[in-house]
């Protein structure tokens, strides 16, 4: 059993089908590279597997439970997380407050406690592991950082950290590094692959950037116009004649 | 730890003049005092819901159903003042729950107006049934209430018992602002999908913040109705609603202490203010416009924009 | 309910449902194109009532020439709200909201110390008789509201679908980032959605004046009503709260003339919480995807 089948995966904006009849599975430790020209679908494909839009058909299970139907919150609760295409954060909030913040899945919270401050242990408990968090991905010098202020590197690297303090068993990025110089995208490159090597995290990537994603994934889906076209190590991918078609089609050549 | 200890101080100096004030005004000015205190607790209450990004139009009309339930239960069960008060709040947390449920569905503008009707509806409620919320007219005769040999009657005792009442609350709300409830409430304003993809059920939080507003603004409602000795229906109609609106955006409401800065200086114009008879309201209404145009983070961001200017400069006297 | 109540009480609902929709349209397009949601609509609809007051009642003009003059007179009272509050505020509803609150204080105050708040005014009616129909007995005055509304709904829909300014109106509720790429002037849109928004409640204002006590507080009555029509239509959809004005103009004059006015509200307020219930972007409203 896979750690995440998508069966049948069907999204209808009106006449628009922007996710067709899409089947996946991702197995547990994998890291698996979605790509697909602009418009393709990816993120929608994201939106509904994580719960945000309700898909029109089809069905999505992790972890051998039914979770298409549920909300974003209990999806996460369930130990699959996803990141934004935008850097989302909470701008005012410093960089370990933000993640303080995530820690909910982490939290049996009810009002009484945060009237009368029981259970301190379970804050210092959360706030150390808050730290590590930030530690594992470089951000250890900007701990008490307004996110606002940060760069847009660094911003984007908030996002994983808001997504890891939920403790996940699956990581879905959307475009982890849109924006970034080559030094940035290789950091974020490394800190991926330990996600998955050190703290055993599923990772799914949707990504433009192709260096990326032939660097890292081992199995790689490529979606055009809402539905899958093919799947398959990264050399398949690239040796594909559908794949380079679809590519050309659209004007984007990066391959 | 200095920034503790002035507050320590500060909180001493405010609970010392707390105490004395009675003592050195009118039997008319304690009144007001006692008004200013629930009115204190009225719009800390109505901050917890602003802070999810809930601007509810319905929250005066719940303060009226603190006052409305305090009302029967004192006047027909003939309950002691220690049992309504929380009774009262509790009923009001009850309807903020049935309330929520329709209007956690719609979001900003449409939440603005759906909470407005729902409130209405609450209002029409006591309109229409003359038994036993005595219709278009309200209910009299409701008992200030007493505790042992202390009557409610005079002002100063009750002042008191409003002042401990007050106290109470406004630190319990003051905890749950501080707390990861409160922090988790601005999270849900500032980055609803964010939070939402992190776990947090917002719609839930959004619910817990309505009924914990409404619980306190039915203490409020109580402590009023207690005062005023009658509640009608016009007690808690809109026009009373925009004003608990002008004093939170006078004050701002980003820090727990804004809306408590507006409701001071409010209270102050409104009392200056009283020749200006029916004028009054154009005022009013000058000031709701001037602030939201000239300054829309309230007189507390004059506040938190020195502090943060304060902040700065230390850090760069740090550095060099 | 006998025949002629029954064709009696039809009637008053079409009046209401014409009259709501007249105020309804203007607010539902003010948030449709710039999300300019304004609490003083109501106050708008009240002035349009105190231009025939004063123009009609008491210096004496022909009634459809103080109606007429409503519409100009309440347009302009919508642009100088564009200005001074909605434009300054736009990047907050909220704020935007809240200070037309404001304004509804000050229009309040304003008129009711210029003609007195106590006494109702009253206007005399201008079109005496009533059409007969089957025993039931309809005033001319109320009559003569529902082509009046039929007229303004129509120009309303040949200027956003035929006139090119009302296109580009249209254009900007849909996507105002798109619009203003396309060259179409944002500030203007917002102006001209006011002077409608404004016309379009005086106008109602104007017709119902004969009809109602003209009080400073009259926009009271009527807000509620113009909201949860709007929100029940759909927030920014003008078709909807078409459709919703006259939902609940049956249903508010049915449950008046079956059983009393404050039932009537709380049913209209029970039929919105229904539909968000059950259709939570409102009966024409779209989703978002």
């Amino acid at each position: 059993m896979a750690l995440l089948e998508v069966r049948g995966a069907v999204k209808r904006f009106g006449g628009l089908l922007a996710v067709n009849d899409v089947s996946l599975d991702v197995e547990e430790g994998e890291i698996r590279g979605i790509i697909g020209p602009n418009g393709a679908g990816k993120t929608t494909l994201f939106n509904v597997i994580s719960g945000a839009l309700p898909l029109t058909a089809g069905t999505v299970m992790f972890r051998g439970e039914t979770i298409s139907g549920r909300k974003p919150s209990h999806i996460a609760r369930a130990g699959l997380v996803r990141t934004f295409q935008r850097n989302a954060m909470f701008p005012k909030a410093t960089v370990l407050e933000n993640v303080m913040l995530c820690r909910h899945t982490q939290i049996d919270e009810n009002i009484l406690k945060a009237v009368f401050g029981i259970d301190r242990a379970e804050e210092e408990r959360n706030l150390a592991r808050s730290r590590e968090i930030i530690a594992f991905l470089g951000l250890d010098g900007f701990a008490d950082e307004q996110a606002q202020n940060l760069s847009h590197g660094h911003q984007r690297v908030l996002g994983i950290a808001n997504a890891l303090a939920t403790e996940p068993k699956l990581i879905m990025l959307d475009e982890p590094v849109a924006g970034m110089n080559p030094a940035e995208t290789d950091m974020v490159t490394d800190h991926i692959r330990r996600l998955r090597d050190e703290w055993g995290i599923t990772v799914i990537l949707v990504e433009h950037d192709m260096r990326t994603v032939m660097g890292i994934c081992e199995k790689v889906t490529v979606i055009n116009f809402g539905e899958k076209l093919m799947e398959g190590t990264p050399e398949e991918v690239t040796h594909n004649p559908a794949v380079i078609e679809a590519y050309l089609g659209s004007e984007e050549i990066s391959l | 730890m200095r920034a503790t200890a002035f507050g320590l101080v500060f909180l001493a100096i405010v609970a010392a003049a707390a105490v004395a004030a009675p003592y050195s005004v009118s039997y008319y000015q304690t009144e007001v005092l006692i008004l200013f205190l629930i009115n204190l607790i009225l719009v800390c209450s109505y901050r917890i819901l602003t802070t999810t990004g809930d601007w509810s139009l319905s929250h005066v009309v719940m303060m009226g159903v603190g006052a409305y339930t305090t009302a029967i239960l004192s006047k027909y069960l003939e309950l002691s003042i220690l049992l309504t008060v929380p009774l009262s709040a509790v009923v009001a947390g009850l309807v903020g729950l049935v309330m929520v449920t329709p209007l956690i569905r719609t979001r900003g503008f449409g939440f603005f107006i759906a909470s407005f009707a729902l409130g209405e509806f609450v209002r029409l409620i006591w309109v229409k049934f003359r038994d036993p919320f005595g219709g278009p007219r309200g209910m009299i005769g409701i008992p200030n209430g007493e505790i042992g040999s202390i009557d409610f009657f005079m002002p100063v005792p009750y002042y008191f018992f409003v002042l401990i009442i007050a106290a109470l609350c406004l630190s319990v709300m003051y905890r749950l602002d501080r707390s990861r409830i409160g922090k988790t409430f601005k999270a849900v304003y500032a980055d609803e999908d964010l939070a939402e993809s992190v776990g947090i059920d917002v719609p839930r939080y959004r619910a817990l913040a309505f009924v914990t507003g409404t619980f306190f603004a039915g203490v409020a409602g109580s402590l009023l109705a207690h005062r005023l000795g009658a509640v009608d229906p016009k007690n808690f109609d809109i026009n009373v609603m925009v004003y608990l609106i002008i004093w939170i955006v006078v004050g701002g409401s980003a820090t727990f202490w804004g809306p408590i800065l507006g409701l001071a200086v409010m209270t102050v114009v409104f009392e200056v203010t009283r020749p200006l008879l029916e004028w009054r309201p154009l005022l009013f209404g000058i000031i709701l416009i001037l602030f939201l145009v000239f300054m829309p983070g309230g007189l507390e961001s004059l506040f938190t924009g020195l502090r943060e200017r304060l902040v700065r400069r230390r850090g760069s006297e740090g550095e060099g | 309910m006998d025949l002629a109540t029954l064709i009696q009480t039809i009637a008053n609902s079409v009046v209401a449902g014409s009259v709501y929709a007249m105020i309804a349209v203007g607010l539902a397009m003010a948030f449709g194109v710039m999300k300019m949601a304004n609490f003083a609509h109501g106050e708008f609809y009240m002035a349009g009532a105190y231009v025939v007051y004063v123009l009609y009642a008491l210096a004496g003009w022909p009634f459809p020439a103080a109606v007429i003059m409503a519409i100009p007179v309440v347009a302009a009272m919508g642009v100088a709200t564009e200005r001074l509050i909605f434009w300054p505020t736009r990047e907050n509803v909220l704020a935007g909201f809240m200070a037309t609150a404001g304004l509804a204080l000050i229009l309040q105050v304003l008129v009711g110390q210029t003609w007195g708040v106590g006494l109702m005014r009253s206007v005399p009616t201008p079109y005496m008789g009533a059409m007969d129909v089957a025993g039931a007995k309809i005033g001319w005055q109320r009559v003569l509201v529902i082509p009046v509304g039929a007229a303004m709904l129509t120009a309303l829909w040949y200027f956003l679908y035929r006139v090119k300014a009302g296109k580009a109106l249209r254009a900007c509720a849909q996507d105002a980032e798109t619009a203003r790429l396309q060259g179409i002037n944002l500030n203007r849109m917002s102006m001209l959605a006011m002077a409608i928004s404004g016309a379009s409640a005086g106008l109602a204002g104007a017709m119902m004046a004969p009809i109602q006590p003209v009080t400073p507080y009259m926009g009271h009555a009527v807000i509620l009503t113009a909201f949860i029509v709007v929100v029940m239509g759909g927030m920014e959809s003008i078709a909807g709260a078409v459709l919703a004005a006259i939902i609940l103009g049956f249903v508010h004059t049915f449950v008046t003339t079956l059983f009393d006015a404050v039932t009537a509200q709380m049913v209209g307020v029970a039929c919105m919480a229904l539909v968000l219930i059950w259709r939570p972007q409102g009966l024409l409203g779209r989703v978002k995807a």
